[in-house]
C-alpha cells in the first residue's frame, strides 16, 4: 500500500482488509460454495467459508446473491505497455541484405520491463472487464522480445510487475521495411540459424569460461546472448500463430529446434488438434472473433416492399448485384441467386467455425487460455458469449480466464482460483458473470478496491429501417458520463444521397465526420478525434425521432462510452 | 480430417482404357491396378473385390499423371528477394494446401509439380517436390517422400535487374553473375572445410553456424539439383563452365529458351532442359526464341520437359506437348515424355513417377480423348491411388479455407500473365515481369 | 506436288542464305487456283472444291476450274482450306519486348483520349507479325489500352509494309467501363474502398458522357448552320460519330454486375456497341442476348476471376454465351502468341461451344461484328482472299499449315521461329571437343 505523505490532497486509504460477505463464491470453475464470506488482507486472501468472524479493522461489502471470482489473467496481452512498443527499426539506409537485427524484427533481447506504463489507458480497460493479471510481450516482428507477468494496478511500473522475462514472444511475422528477412520463408530459415548459433555460442562460453587458455573468445552478439534462456528451454516461446498455416509452420520450427513452445492467438487451433495433443503443447487463443453474420433473412423480407432506390436494395457488400428479379403475377419479386446463396452460407458457416474453436478444444478436451493482442476490452464480454453460444461451457470459460493461464504462466501456487494464500485478485458480479446482464461491481487487484457504477442500460429505442429522417441542420447534444455532462453542437449537410458534418464540443473542438451511415433512423457517425497526443475513433449511434434523437458514444474503441441525447435547433 | 504425417493412400481399378505407359508403349483395353497407392499390375481382364473404386476407362486414354517442373502453385512465398544469393531458404517451409490453383491443375491432370523459388536471385533457395493431395489440409502430406533435394539459380535480366539496379548491388550484368556463383561456391567450400576440420578435432570451437554457406557446401557434394531460370546462350555455356570447375553435374536449365542454340553442349554437359512450349518476347533475352525450342533439344539428346511456370498453363500441360508436334514434329511418345518422364527425371524421381509400371506410384491422367488432341477433357486425375479429381464430382466451389470476413470471394481483373509468380515479392519499383 | 515442295525448299535455301538479316522472303504476288481440296467456307457448308484466287479476291469457287494465263496452280488434295481467322483484340504490331516499355506504344499518357490511333502506331514490320499468321491469323484487332477512353482500335491484315496497307476497314473507339472488381492479385483495397473508387468512376464518367453528347450535339449544329467550332478539339471529334451511334465503340468490361451496368448504358445512350472481355458473360448470358449486343471473349485460356468459380469457367464461358444467343466473337489480348487463336477456339469448342460456333467465333463472327463481312470471313465468292490450306483441322496441334494467301499474296510460311529451328536444328559446328 502506498501511503504518500507528502501530497495532502490524495485522500489516503484507511485500510487494506476487506470482507465480502454471503456471496457465491466460485472457487474453481465447476465449484461454486453458497453464502461464503472471503476476507482478504495485505493483497492475499486470508480466508473463504461460512460464519467467519469479520476482523475488526476489514472494510465489509455486502455481497449477498452477488458472485465472486478469482480475477482473469490475461494469457497474452500488450496491455501497459507505452508508445514505443515496437523496437524494430525501419531506417531506409540499412543494407537490404544484411541488416541490423533490430531492423529485421530480430529482438529477443528487448524486455517488456523498460516499456511499462503503470498509468496506460489498457490497464483501466481490461481491469474494468475483470482482469488481474496479464502477460505482456512487447510488440515486434519475428523475435519481437520477452514478456513479463503484471498486476492490472500500481502506481509505478516496478508495482505492476509480478515475474520478469519469463517468455519469449515469437511470430512468422517478416520485417516491416524490404530486408532480409522479408518472407516467411526468410524468417524460418532465420530462426533455425539464430536458435543453431546460439546453441553453439553457449556451448562455447561454457567451455570458454571453463578454460580460456589459448581459446578463441566469443564473440558478444546481445540477441543470439538473449536466446540462451530458450535453447535451454528455461523459458517457453509464446508462438503467435493465428491461422492454421501459422501454426503449423510454427509446430514445424518447434519439432526441428527443441523449444518449449506454446501456440498463442490461434483463430483456427481446432484444425490442428491432433498436432496439439501429440506435442502435449499448451494453446492460447485469440479472443478475437469475426465481425457476426447479419441477420439476412428479415432485412430481405422488409426490403421486398420498400420503393425507392432499388440499387441500395440490391446491393451487398462489395457492391454486387445480389438478387435477380422475378416476374410473377403479383408483380417483381426479389429472388435471391443461388449461386450468391450459397456462397454467402459458406462465409456464414465458416464465421460460426471461428466461433466455435474454444467449444470444439473444450470438446477434445485440451486446455487454453486467452490472448488479447488483437481484442478490444469492449468486446471481451461479447466475444466470450458468443463463444458460449457456439457451445462452450461456462466453466471451460471461467478456466480458460482462470486456471488455465494460471497453469501456462506458472501462477498455479498464487493466483486463478479463490483459494486461502492465493492473491486478492477477485471480481464481484451482481450477477452470475455468464448472464448477458451481468454487471462488475468490484474488483480487486493485488488487494486493492476497484469499484464500478452499474450504468443504467437506457432501453435503447429500436430503430425503424423503413422510417425517413431529415438530418440537415444544426443539433444541439448533451453527452452523459460517470455524472458528467457535456454540452455540444452537430452540424449537417445533405450533399446528394450522403451527409457531412462536424461536431463541437464544450471539451474538444471542431471535428469533421468520416463517415455517416443512415439506415432508417438509425445513424452511425464515425469520426476521429485527438486524445491522448494520439489519434482515437469515436462512434455515435443513435435513432432518430423527427427532431429529437437519443443513443450512445463509444470513444477509443470501447475505452469509455457515453449516453447522448441531441434536438434540432428549428429553423 | 489430415490425421496422418503421410497422405492416405489408396486402392483403385482403371478398366479397359487406351493405356499409354511412356516405356513400354501404348496398350488397348488394358487395366491398370492401384493397391495401397502403388501400380500392382497392368494387364488386360484384371479383377478386384468391393473394396476396391472402379473406373471404366472404356474409350478413355490412361497415361501417367503429369509432372510440371517449374511451378509456384500451392505455395504463399515465392522471393525471398533482399539479397542475391539466398540458398538457405525453403518454399516448402510455405506451402498452402488451400490453394485453389492446385485443384485447378489436378483438374489439368497434373498430379505432381515442383514448387520453385522465384527469380529473383542468383542463388535462389530450396525447391519442394510436392504431390497434390488436394483435400489433405496438413501442409506436410504434400511433401513428395525421398524426393531429392533441389535448389533454384537464376541467370539473366531478372537477377540483373533486382539486384544492380534495385539494390545497387552486384550482379547487375552477366560478368557480375558469373562471380556471384564462384564466390558462393568458394565460401561454400570453406566453410565446409573449416567444419571438416573442427568435427575431425583439428580446431577446439566450431566455426560459426551458418546455415547460407551449409547449404553451399551441400550442393558442391551434389546432394541438391540445381534447377537454373536462364535464356541465353552464352550464360547457359558460363554456368556449364562453373559447375565443371566445383565438379557439380546436377543441372536442369529451366525456360532455357537459347538452350537450342547450344544443344550439342548442353548433351555432352548431361544437363537437361525445361523449356516453355512457345513463350517469348516477354524480355529482351527471349526476343530471338522459337517455339522448335523443345523439338531441338531433344532431338539432339537433351532430356527435355515442357513446364508452365504458371498457374494458368499448368491446366493444360497436356496441350502444350502437343505443341511439340505442330513445332518440330515430335512423335505422340516423345511429346508425352516431355511432360512425364522427363520431368521425373529432372526432379530426382523417376524411380517412382514419369511412367505407368508395376512398382511405380500410382499416379494417373484419365482423358476422354488422346491427351494430344485439343479435344481432350481430363476426366480423373489419381494421386497415390486416391482420386484427387473427377468430373463427374467436380463441386461448384472448390476451396477449403473460407476467410470469415469476405462475404463471397472478390472478383479479380487477372491478366494473362498474373499467375506468373516468377517476380512475386520483387518491390514495387521494378518490373513486374517473368 | 513435287514441283511445289522444290519450289518450298528453294525458297527455303535463299532464306538460310539471309539469315544474317533475319528477314522473311518475299512474299508472291498473283493469282492462285486451289485445286482439289475441302472448302470449309463457313458460310455456305463444307464440301470438296476447288477455288480460283484471282487479283485479291475469291473470284470462283466450284468444280474443276482451269487455271487460265498467269495463275499459278497450288494443288490442295488432302488438304483444308480455310478462311483467314480473325483475332478480335490484340495489341500485335504495338509491342515488341514485354519488359521494355519503349517498344510498347498501346498505352498512352491520359484517360481521355479516344484519338489516339492504333493503326498508325502499328509496326508492319514487328517480329511477331510473321509468327502470327503461319498459324493461319490473317486479320486482327489492334487496340490501345489503359484509362477510361484509351484511343481508337483499328482492324489489320497480317500482311502489308505500312500500317495504310495492312488496314482492313474498321475502326473503333475503345473503352474501359469502370471496374468494381479487384485490379488483380495484388490489389489489396478494401471492399469498401473498391465500391468507392468504381462509384467516383462511374459518376466521372457519366459527367464526361455529358460532355460528349453536348459536343456532338455542337458539332451538328456547326456542321448544319456552316459556322466553325471554336477550339481543337482532338478528343472530342474522335467521339462525335461514335454519339450519334454511327461508329462502333467497343467497351472492355468483365465482372457480372458491370455488365448489367454497362448494358444499361449502352441502351441509355443508344450506342452501337460491342463489348469485349466479359470475363462473366455467362452469368449475364440472357441479358446480353436480350439487349443483342455482341461480345469479343478472350482469352479462352485463362483462370477463372473468382475463387469460388468451377475450373473450366473461361473455357465455358463463350459456349455458353453462344448457347444463350449472343454473338460470340474470340480474340487472344495477346501481343506476341496470337497465333495461338486457334487453340483458344478449340478449347471453347470442346468445353460446350462446338466446333462450328468457335470457327464462327474466329470467322464469320468477328467479320459481321466489324461490319467487314462482304471482305472477310468466310470462303464466298467476291470476298477477299485471306486464306490458309492445311493438313486437317486448325484447332489441332499436330495439324500443319501448308499455304497461306493474304489478299493478293502468298505468305511465305516462315517467321524468326522457323528460321531459328532451320539453323539450329543440326548445328554445324556441333560441340567442341575439350
Amino acid at each position: 500500500m502506498s501511503s504518500s505523505i507528502y501530497c495532502q490532497n490524495d485522500v489516503p486509504d484507511v485500510t487494506s482488509t476487506f470482507a465480502l460477505t454471503n456471496a457465491n463464491v466460485v472457487v474453481r470453475p465447476g465449484s461454486t460454495l453458497k453464502n461464503t464470506t472471503v476476507i482478504i488482507k495485505d493483497g492475499y486472501i486470508q480466508q473463504v467459508g461460512s460464519n467467519l468472524s469479520i476482523p475488526f479493522d476489514a472494510e465489509v461489502i455486502k455481497a449477498d446473491s452477488m458472485f465472486i471470482y478469482a480475477g482473469f489473467i490475461a494469457g497474452l496481452s500488450h496491455i501497459g505497455l507505452n508508445k514505443e512498443e515496437d523496437k524494430t527499426d525501419d531506417n531506409e539506409k540499412v543494407k537490404r541484405y544484411d541488416p541490423p537485427p533490430a531492423a529485421a524484427g530480430i529482438t529477443p533481447d528487448v524486455s517488456v520491463t523498460e516499456m511499462l506504463d503503470s498509468k496506460q489507458k489498457l490497464i483501466e480497460g481490461y481491469r474494468k472487464e475483470g482482469f488481474t493479471l496479464a502477460h505482456v510481450v512487447p510488440k515486434g516482428r519475428m523475435m519481437a522480445g520477452k514478456g513479463s507477468l503484471i498486476f492490472l494496478s500500481g502506481d509505478s511500473p516496478a508495482e505492476m510487475l509480478l515475474l520478469e522475462d519469463m517468455s519469449l514472444y515469437g511470430s512468422l511475422l517478416a520485417s516491416k521495411g524490404r530486408v532480409y528477412p522479408s518472407t516467411t520463408i526468410g524468417v524460418m530459415s532465420k530462426w533455425r540459424e539464430l536458435y543453431k548459433q546460439a546453441e553453439l555460442a553457449s556451448q562455447h562460453e561454457k567451455k570458454f569460461m571453463a578454460n580460456p587458455k589459448g581459446m578463441e573468445r566469443p564473440t558478444y552478439d546481445k540477441s543470439i546472448k538473449s536466446l540462451y534462456v530458450v535453447t535451454s528451454k528455461s523459458i517457453p516461446v509464446f508462438f503467435d500463430a493465428p491461422k492454421t498455416l501459422d501454426l503449423s509452420r510454427a509446430m514445424t520450427l518447434q519439432k526441428e529446434l527443441g523449444f518449449d513452445m506454446v501456440a498463442a492467438n490461434t483463430k483456427q487451433a481446432y484444425k490442428t488438434i491432433d498436432r496439439l495433443k501429440q506435442n502435449n503443447m499448451p494453446v492460447v487463443i485469440s479472443l478475437e472473433l469475426p465481425k457476426a453474420a447479419k441477420d439476412e433473412k428479415k432485412k430481405d423480407e422488409k426490403k421486398d416492399e420498400k420503393k425507392g432506390d432499388e440499387k441500395k436494395d440490391d446491393e451487398l457488400e462489395g457492391g454486387e448485384n445480389v438478387a435477380k428479379i422475378e416476374r410473377t403475377k403479383d408483380g417483381m419479386k426479389k429472388k435471391e441467386d443461388p449461386e450468391m446463396k450459397a456462397l454467402k452460407e459458406r462465409a456464414n458457416k465458416s464465421k460460426k467455425e471461428y466461433e466455435a474453436q474454444a467449444a470444439n478444444l473444450e470438446q477434445d478436451g485440451i486446455a487454453f487460455s486467452f490472448s488479447v493482442t488483437d481484442t478490444k476490452a469492449g468486446d471481451v464480454k461479447k466475444n466470450i458469449m458468443r463463444m458460449i453460444k457456439s457451445g462452450l461451457s461456462e466453466d471451460a470459460a471461467l478456466a480458460a480466464l482462470t486456471t488455465n493461464p494460471a497453469q501456462v504462466l506458472g501462477l498455479q501456487q498464487v493466483a486463478g482460483t479463490v483459494e486461502k494464500g492465493k492473491f486478492a485478485n477477485l471480481i464481484v458480479t451482481d450477477t452470475t458473470y455468464f448472464n448477458e446482464n451481468a454487471n462488475i461491481r468490484y474488483v480487486f487487484v493485488d488487494g486493492k478496491k476497484h469499484e464500478f457504477e452499474v450504468k443504467e442500460k437506457k432501453k435503447q429505442k429500436e430503430g425503424d429501417p423503413d422510417a425517413v429522417v431529415d438530418l440537415a441542420g444544426t443539433w444541439t447534444v448533451m453527452i452523459s458520463a460517470d455524472g458528467m455532462d457535456i454540452g455540444g453542437t452537430i452540424e449537417m449537410e445533405k450533399s446528394g444521397d450522403d451527409y457531412t458534418g462536424s461536431m463541437t464540443t464544450d471539451m474538444s473542438d471542431k471535428t469533421e465526420f468520416d463517415t455517416v451511415e443512415v439506415d432508417g433512423n438509425n445513424v452511425t457517425i464515425k469520426m476521429t478525434t485527438e486524445m491522448n497526443g494520439g489519434q482515437a475513433p469515436v462512434v455515435v449511434d443513435i435513432v432518430v425521432d423527427d427532431e429529437e434523437f437519443e443513443g450512445s458514444v463509444n470513444i477509443a474503441n470501447g475505452m469509455m462510452t457515453a449516453d447522448v441525447t441531441g434536438s434540432k435547433d428549428p429553423n | 480430417m489430415g490425421m496422418s504425417l503421410s497422405a492416405q493412400q489408396g486402392d483403385v481399378l482403371i478398366k479397359n482404357g487406351t493405356v499409354i505407359t511412356i516405356t513400354d508403349g501404348v496398350k488397348e483395353n488394358t487395366d491398370v491396378l492401384i493397391r495401397n497407392g502403388k501400380i500392382k499390375q497392368i494387364g488386360e481382364g484384371l479383377s478386384v473385390g468391393d473394396d476396391v473404386k472402379v473406373i471404366d476407362a472404356d474409350g478413355m486414354y490412361v497415361m501417367p499423371g503429369i509432372i510440371d517442373a517449374h511451378s509456384h502453385v500451392g505455395i504463399d512465398v515465392v522471393n525471398e528477394a533482399t539479397a542475391p544469393v539466398t540458398a538457405e531458404v525453403f518454399v516448402g517451409d510455405v506451402i498452402n494446401p488451400y490453394s485453389v490453383p492446385i485443384y485447378r491443375a489436378l483438374a489439368g491432370g497434373v498430379s505432381v509439380s515442383h514448387a520453385m523459388h522465384g527469380s529473383a536471385n542468383a542463388i535462389g533457395g530450396q525447391c519442394e517436390t510436392i504431390k497434390h493431395h488436394y483435400g489433405e489440409e496438413d501442409p506436410t502430406t504434400y511433401q513428395m517422400k525421398d524426393a531429392p533435394r533441389t535448389i533454384k539459380f537464376a541467370l539473366g535480366e531478372n537477377p540483373m535487374r533486382v539486384h544492380g539496379e534495385g539494390n545497387g548491388i552486384q550482379p547487375k550484368t552477366r560478368m557480375g553473375i558469373e562471380q556471384v556463383f564462384r564466390k558462393a561456391f568458394a565460401e561454400g567450400q570453406e566453410y565446409q572445410n573449416a567444419w571438416k576440420k573442427y568435427n575431425s578435432g583439428g580446431a577446439q570451437v566450431a566455426p560459426e553456424y551458418n546455415l547460407r554457406k551449409q547449404t553451399l557446401a551441400d550442393i558442391l557434394n551434389g546432394d541438391i539439383i540445381i534447377h537454373c531460370h536462364s535464356y541465353r546462350a552464352d550464360e547457359i555455356l558460363m554456368l556449364m563452365d562453373v559447375l565443371g570447375d566445383y565438379g557439380v553435374n546436377k543441372i536442369c536449365f529451366q525456360h532455357v529458351n537459347e538452350g537450342f542454340k547450344v544443344a550439342p553442349e548442353l548433351a555432352a554437359f548431361g544437363a537437361t532442359a525445361s523449356v516453355f512450349a512457345d513463350w517469348w518476347a516477354y524480355k529482351f533475352e527471349v526476343y530471338y526464341s522459337t517455339a522448335y525450342n523443345a523439338a531441338i533439344l531433344t532431338k539432339n539428346g537433351v532430356v527435355t520437359s515442357i513446364n508452365s511456370d504458371s498457374g494458368e498453363l499448368i491446366r493444360h500441360l497436356y496441350h502444350e506437348a502437343g505443341k511439340s508436334q505442330k513445332y518440330g514434329d515430335l512423335t505422340d511418345n516423345e511429346a508425352l515424355r516431355l511432360i512425364t518422364l522427363n520431368p521425373a527425371i529432372q526432379l530426382g524421381i523417376d524411380d517412382k513417377v514419369g511412367s505407368l509400371e508395376v512398382g511405380k506410384d500410382g499416379d494417373v491422367a484419365v482423358f476422354n480423348n488422346h491427351p494430344l488432341s485439343i479435344y481432350a477433357v481430363p476426366q480423373y486425375t489419381i494421386v497415390d491411388g486416391i482420386v484427387r479429381f473427377d468430373i463427374n464430382e467436380d463441386p461448384d466451389d472448390m476451396r477449403l479455407d473460407i476467410n470469415p470476413d469476405e462475404s463471397f470471394p472478390a472478383f479479380h481483373e487477372l491478366n494473362a500473365h498474373d499467375e506468373h509468380r516468377c517476380m512475386e515479392g520483387v518491390y514495387e519499383f521494378l518490373f513486374h515481369q517473368h | 506436288m513435287r514441283i511445289q515442295s522444290i519450289l518450298y525448299t528453294l525458297v527455303l535455301v535463299f532464306t538460310v542464305s539471309w539469315l544474317s538479316s533475319q528477314q522473311i522472303a518475299k512474299s508472291e504476288k498473283g493469282s492462285f487456283l486451289l485445286k482439289n481440296g475441302t472448302l470449309v467456307t463457313v458460310t455456305n457448308g463444307t464440301f470438296k472444291s476447288d477455288l480460283l484466287l484471282k487479283d485479291g479476291k475469291i473470284a470462283e469457287i466450284g468444280e474443276s476450274l482451269s487455271a487460265g494465263d498467269g495463275v499459278t496452280v497450288v494443288d490442295c488434295s488432302d488438304k483444308i482450306v480455310y478462311p483467314g481467322f480473325i483475332d478480335g483484340g490484340t495489341q500485335l504490331g504495338l509491342q515488341e519486348i514485354g519488359a521494355v516499355s519503349l517498344t510498347s506504344d498501346h498505352n498512352e499518357i491520359g484517360s481521355f483520349i479516344p484519338h489516339m490511333e492504333a493503326l498508325t502506331a502499328v509496326n508492319p514490320n514487328g517480329v511477331a507479325i510473321p509468327v502470327t499468321r503461319v498459324n493461319g491469323i490473317t486479320s486482327a484487332i489492334v487496340m490501345p489500352t489503359g484509362g477510361r477512353f484509351p484511343g481508337t482500335a483499328a482492324l489489320i491484315n497480317l500482311h502489308g509494309y505500312t500500317p495504310q496497307q495492312m488496314f482492313a476497314g474498321y475502326k473503333a473507339v475503345v473503352m474501359n467501363y469502370p471496374s468494381s472488381g479487384k485490379r488483380g492479385r495484388r490489389d489489396r483495397r478494401s471492399e469498401e474502398d473498391i465500391k468507392k473508387d468504381s462509384e467516383k468512376a462511374r459518376k466521372e464518367l457519366n459527367e464526361s458522357w455529358k460532355k460528349v453528347k453536348l459536343y456532338a450535339n455542337i458539332d451538328a449544329a456547326s456542321k448544319s448552320s456552316n459556322q466553325e467550332k471554336s477550339d481543337y478539339n482532338p478528343a472530342m471529334d474522335a467521339m462525335v460519330d461514335v454519339a450519334n451511334g454511327d461508329q462502333q465503340i467497343m467497351i472492355e468490361v468483365n465482372k457480372k454486375a458491370d455488365i448489367e451496368a454497362a448494358i444499361k448504358w449502352v441502351q441509355e445512350n443508344n450506342l452501337n456497341a460491342v463489348l469485349t472481355g466479359v470475363k462473366e458473360g455467362y452469368r449475364v448470358a440472357d441479358e446480353l442476348a436480350e439487349a443483342g449486343i455482341p461480345v469479343i471473349v478472350g482469352p479462352v485460356l485463362s483462370i477463372p476471376s473468382r475463387l469460388s468459380d468451377k475450373y473450366d469457367v473461361a473455357y465455358a464461358n463463350p459456349g455458353l454465351m453462344a448457347k444463350a444467343g449472343v454473338k460470340v466473337a474470340l480474340r487472344t489480348n495477346s501481343y506476341e502468341n496470337v497465333r495461338n487463336l486457334p487453340y483458344d477456339a478449340g478449347f471453347a469448342a470442346t468445353y460446350g461451344m462446338g466446333t462450328e460456333e468457335a470457327l464462327k467465333a474466329i470467322t464469320i463472327n468477328p467479320a459481321e461484328i466489324f461490319g467487314v463481312a462482304d471482305q472477310l470471313g468466310s470462303l464466298e465468292v467476291g470476298k477477299q482472299g485471306n486464306i490458309f490450306v492445311a493438313d486437317g483441322d486448325p484447332f489441332e496441334t499436330r495439324t500443319r499449315i501448308n499455304h497461306l494467301f493474304i489478299g493478293e499474296y502468298k505468305v511465305p510460311l516462315e517467321s524468326r521461329h522457323t528460321l531459328l529451328y532451320d539453323e539450329f536444328l543440326n548445328r554445324d559446328p556441333g560441340v567442341e571437343k575439350k
